[in-house]
This record gives C-alpha cells, sequence and structure tokens, in this order.
C-alpha cells in the first residue's frame, strides 16, 4: 500500500470512530445532567451517626474516564454512552466511613431526588452498580456516580475510592491521571510526508455536524485509542474478559510517547502499527504479579485483576495479537471495497458502511458541481472537472 | 444546438483529441500511437488511493461516434457482471447516454468526459462489488429501440451497406489494438 492510500486509510479509521463519539451537544447535555446531580448531592444534609460532619457537603462531581479523556466510543448493542463520574467528598476521612456506607448515603440522597428516584427504580437493580450508582438517560447516556474521599497519605490529587467489594478505599488519582494523558497526546509526532493538518481540512470541508468535544481536532493519540477500543468492543462482544479501557489508554499511551519521542514517521498508520506492536512493553511483572501502575498515584495497579482471574490476562494477549495482525494485514488489501469489507470485521458493518456511504454522497456532491472527487480528501482526481454523464447499456 | 455541418468544422481532430488524453492528468501517465484517422491510449487508472490500479485502453476512429473504453484484466469473473458494460467478454465501458443527449460530443475534450466517466464508473464499480448495489445512477436501453433500427427503409438500407463495409474496417482495427493491447497487458503481467 502506498503511502497515500495509508494516509487514506487513516482518514477512514478516523471517521469510523468519529461516527461512534460522543456528540458535541451529547456531551453538554451530559455534562449539564451531572453537574445538577453534583450539586443535589452537594446540598445534601447526610452526616456521619453521631458527628456532626456533613459527609457530601461541598463534595464535588467530575467525569473521570473515557467521557474525561475525550475517548468515548459508543458502546456495541447499547444506545446509550458511558459517563463515568467520581463523587469526591473533601470532608470524610477513610478513619471515620467506610466505603460502603459513603456509598449507601449517595444513594440514600438521590433517591430524595423525586427524577433521580423514578429512573434509579426503573433501572436494573434499582440502579445499584458494584461500587456506585448509575442514573439512565434512556438512549441518551447514563451517569455512573463513585464515590471518593481524600488521600491524605499524598500531595498530589490522589483520591480513595471503594475496591470492587465496597470492602476497604484504595488509591486513586483520575483527575491527575487525565492531565498526564492530556499532556501526552499534546505531543506532535512527527511525520515525514503527511501531516495531521490534511486530515483537519479534509474533514472540515464535509460538514461535520456535531463535532465531537470542544476542541476542533481530536489529538490523534485520542483516535488511537478509540480505534483501538473499537477494535476490542468488535472482538469482545460475545466474548467474557473483555480488556479494559484504562489498560488499553494507559499501555497505549505509554507506546505512543515512546514512538513519538524516538521516531519519525510516513503515515498514521504506520506510527498506530509500532504503538501497537510495544504496547505489551510497559506491562510489568510477572504471572500472579502483572503490573500496569497509573503514573500519577503509587498503588493503583490497573492490572490487579489479571492476577486474580488469569483468563483476563489471557484475553488481553489474545485482543493485542489480534489488533496487530489485523492492522498488519489492512495495509496489505489494495481495493476499496475489500478494505471496507476487512474494516468491517475490526469495526463492525454498521458504522463502516455509513463511512462509505459518506463517500458516496461526497462524489455525488462533487458529480452535480461538475467535479470528479472520488475520495475522502485529496486524491489525483479531486480537482479535475467533469461533464454530466448518464451511464447506459446493459 | 449547430447545425449538421457547423458541427463537423467544431469537431477536434484526432491529433487534439489525442493530445487531450495524452496531456490529461488522469491519463498522461499512459503510452499509445496516433495513426491519421485513429488512436489508442493505455493507462492506469486509480479512482481513489484506497482503489485497485485498472488498466485502460481506449481506442478511437474518425468513423467512431465516440472512443471505445474498455478494461483490460486477466480476471473479468467479478467485471463481466457489472452493470452498464456494452461488452461483457471484452469489459467495455458504457459511459454516457448516447442518444441526443449532448453528453458527449466530438467538441469535447477527453480528459472531462470519457477519462473522468472511466475514474466514476471504476468508482462505482469497486462501491457495487461492496455494496450489491450501482449507486452511479445510469439508463438501461430499451429493447424497442433496437426493434425500431431492425425495421429499416430501403434507402436506409443501401445508406446502412455502406456504412457497413466502412464500420468493418474501423471494427478490424479496433479488434486488432485490443488484441495487441491485451496480449501486451498479459505478458507484462506475467513478468
Amino acid at each position: 500500500m502506498t503511502r497515500e492510500a495509508k494516509h487514506e486509510l487513516f482518514k477512514v479509521l478516523d471517521k469510523i470512530v468519529d461516527k461512534l463519539d460522543i456528540t458535541k451537544s451529547q456531551y453538554e447535555k451530559a455534562k449539564e445532567r451531572y453537574e445538577a446531580v453534583g450539586k443535589w448531592l452537594a446540598n445534601g444534609e447526610y452526616c456521619l451517626t453521631g458527628s456532626s460532619q456533613k459527609c457530601l457537603r461541598d463534595g464535588e462531581i467530575y467525569p473521570q474516564g473515557s467521557i474525561r479523556l475525550a475517548t468515548t466510543v459508543k458502546p456495541i448493542g447499547q444506545e446509550e454512552f458511558d459517563v463515568d463520574l467520581v463523587f469526591f467528598s473533601p470532608n470524610v476521612s477513610p478513619d471515620n466511613i467506610d466505603p460502603s456506607e459513603l456509598n449507601r448515603l449517595i444513594g440514600d440522597r438521590l433517591r430524595e431526588n423525586f427524577d433521580y428516584r423514578r429512573i434509579m427504580e426503573a433501572s436494573p437493580n434499582n440502579g445499584r452498580l458494584k461500587r456506585g450508582w448509575r442514573i439512565t438517560y434512556a438512549d441518551e447516556f447514563h451517569l455512573d456516580i463513585t464515590p471518593s474521599i481524600n488521600n491524605h497519605t499524598e500531595e498530589n490529587n490522589s483520591e480513595l475510592v471503594p475496591d470492587r467489594k465496597l470492602q476497604d478505599w484504595k488509591p486513586s488519582n483520575p483527575k491527575d491521571y487525565a492531565v498526564w494523558f492530556d499532556k501526552c497526546s499534546e505531543k506532535i509526532p512527527s511525520f515525514s510526508y503527511v501531516t495531521r493538518d490534511s486530515i483537519t481540512m479534509a474533514s472540515e470541508s464535509h460538514e461535520v455536524v456535531d463535532f465531537p468535544e470542544n476542541d476542533e481536532v481530536k489529538p490523534l493519540l485520542k483516535r488511537y485509542v478509540q480505534i483501538l477500543k473499537r477494535h476490542r468492543d468488535e472482538m469482545f462482544k460475545d466474548k467474557d474478559h473483555k480488556p479494559i479501557s484504562i489498560i488499553i489508554t494507559t499501555l497505549a499511551t505509554h507506546a505512543y510517547n515512546k514512538c513519538v519521542s524516538s521516531n519519525t514517521y510516513d503515515n498514521e498508520l504506520d506510527l498506530l502499527i509500532d504503538i501497537i506492536k510495544i504496547m505489551p512493553d510497559f506491562i510489568e511483572g510477572y504471572e500472579g504479579h502483572y503490573k500496569i501502575s497509573n503514573p500519577t498515584t503509587k498503588f493503583e495497579n490497573f492490572a490487579e485483576r489479571w492476577n486474580e482471574v488469569p483468563a483476563k490476562k489471557n484475553a488481553f494477549d489474545l485482543w493485542h495479537a489480534s489488533a496487530l495482525k489485523f492492522f498488519e494485514e489492512l495495509h496489505k488489501l489494495s481495493g476499496q471495497h475489500k478494505i471496507f469489507k476487512f474494516l468491517e470485521e475490526g469495526f463492525g458493518k454498521e458504522f463502516v458502511s455509513i463511512v462509505y456511504d459518506d463517500i458516496n454522497i461526497n462524489v455525488e456532491k462533487n458529480r452535480k458541481k461538475g467535479l470528479l472527487g472520488l475520495g475522502l480528501g485529496s486524491t489525483a482526481s479531486a480537482s479535475s472537472s467533469m461533464k454530466k454523464n448518464t451511464f447506459y447499456g446493459k | 444546438m449547430l447545425a449538421r455541418g457547423v458541427s463537423k468544422y467544431h469537431n477536434l481532430s484526432t491529433l487534439k483529441m489525442y493530445h487531450s488524453i495524452a496531456m490529461c492528468d488522469l491519463s498522461k501517465y499512459g503510452h499509445g500511437h496516433r495513426n491519421t484517422d485513429s488512436f489508442y491510449w493505455i493507462f492506469d487508472a486509480q479512482p481513489s488511493p484506497l482503489s485497485n490500479v485498472y488498466k485502460i485502453l481506449i481506442i478511437y476512429h474518425k468513423d467512431l461516434y465516440s472512443p471505445w473504453v474498455y478494461i483490460l484484466s486477466d480476471d473479468i469473473s467479478q467485471l463481466s457482471k457489472a452493470p452498464h458494460l456494452y461488452d461483457r467478454e471484452k469489459i467495455r465501458l458504457c459511459l454516457y447516454y448516447p442518444v441526443g443527449s449532448n453528453e458527449w460530443t466530438k467538441r469535447d475534450s477527453l480528459c472531462n468526459t470519457i477519462v473522468a466517466w472511466t475514474y466514476l464508473w471504476l468508482y462505482y464499480y469497486e462501491e457495487w462489488l461492496y455494496s450489491g448495489d450501482w449507486k452511479g445512477g445510469g439508463i438501461h436501453p430499451n429493447p424497442k429501440d433496437e426493434e425500431v433500427e431492425k425495421k429499416l427503409s430501403p434507402l436506409k438500407k443501401i445508406r446502412g451497406q455502406k456504412k457497413k463495409k466502412r464500420n468493418t474496417n474501423v471494427l478490424n482495427y479496433i479488434n486488432r489494438i485490443y488484441k495487441k493491447s491485451m496480449s501486451e497487458y498479459l505478458k507484462y503481467k506475467e513478468l
């Protein structure tokens, strides 16, 4: 495949995940909704038994995970985006409240609100999650709220969140993690021929409705993470032990850092393949003691579950091998029809065919304007004028 | 619309037509040969960066209404099933509506007509392979039109016979070039 073809192919991938991204208006709506929830919780008068301290008072709600990192990918077979939130209660110390109690207080306070109560009672398990609460806005998004408190042992933004069993507190640092991720994603890779700008210009000319996020161009790293996550979703749609997003995001970010600081690339696809190749290098430890640290806090190990359930590590290895194979095979193909058929295997038919249809619409528009333009962006034929024609014959 | 005599005056000569194809950005990377009354041109066409590269042969003779366009391929299993073909064995493309539409006239440069339409056809061909649907639009010939042509007046029959003789020469030229180009293509492919 030529450099131009790889560049074009990346534009197609870019478009596919763009379709799966939360739109700006959906994001604004989600933000409005979770801010209202945060306010409601912070106004709660709940106190600890035998104490005058107000647990939820002055609390702060903030987004974490993909919604904060701008790496959302619409889940398969589900109309709603996951909006992961933290409700941070600054007035509480781990010594005087246990996770299940704080979690219960949050649930009680939510149910004091007529709307939240109605939504939660109509949801599976009354909106109860393993650690936190879910408020579902049908066909839009659901807000998953996890409680957190201050982690006084570290000087950064480290917090304590409940463990999976709601029995103990464990360190976490979603805020600083997001800052770390954003910083890494700002590193601009050096491309020898094509630049990311050319992608931007191409997509801007396409009347993009509801562009995701506030910033107009999604940094390349964020796109890569979305592409990898979608590939994972498609692979694990009927399988257990789907590798978790934070692991894919963390490993891809380390790999991106390394690739970008040491190499020059010909095109975006080659860089993506290199990133996938070296992702496992950033897994520390060995069987039973795997470690993928949160780079911004001590003792948070994203690979913790691998050590309890070895099948999860195997599933990650399978996904990794499959992703690498997929992208390496992809760039050996030729024929737009073959490439799109192949893309369906990795990303699902629905959104791949939508992107093909978008190209068809562009071709048709150009044709009506008397232009021959047959791709997503600038091609050899992009600027040629063309007389009107009607295909004839059997 | 111009009167008959006038339009002939305005026709592009074979030379000009040949130039319009050899200089065209879409087809300039090719080769061919020109005589006084005829020419052919072979070039690679890739409709989009992700598409296959197709070997295109365009043959023209001044007695033809318009150039004939072929895809040279050693595997026509799918091509021969595509819509809008004049010839399913030789893969000759139907690119425009010939009857009174003025979509193609001899005054047109080949670059923004026949050559551009070939690219467009190839684009829709690959899309058709993907979706099973021809999205490029078009008209399929009405069998009634063909019947009308068969019922000719005696005068038209004599004219038709003269024309037929001339046409045989043109067809011979086309067949010769097609065969030659095809064998060259196959030979090159083997290498």
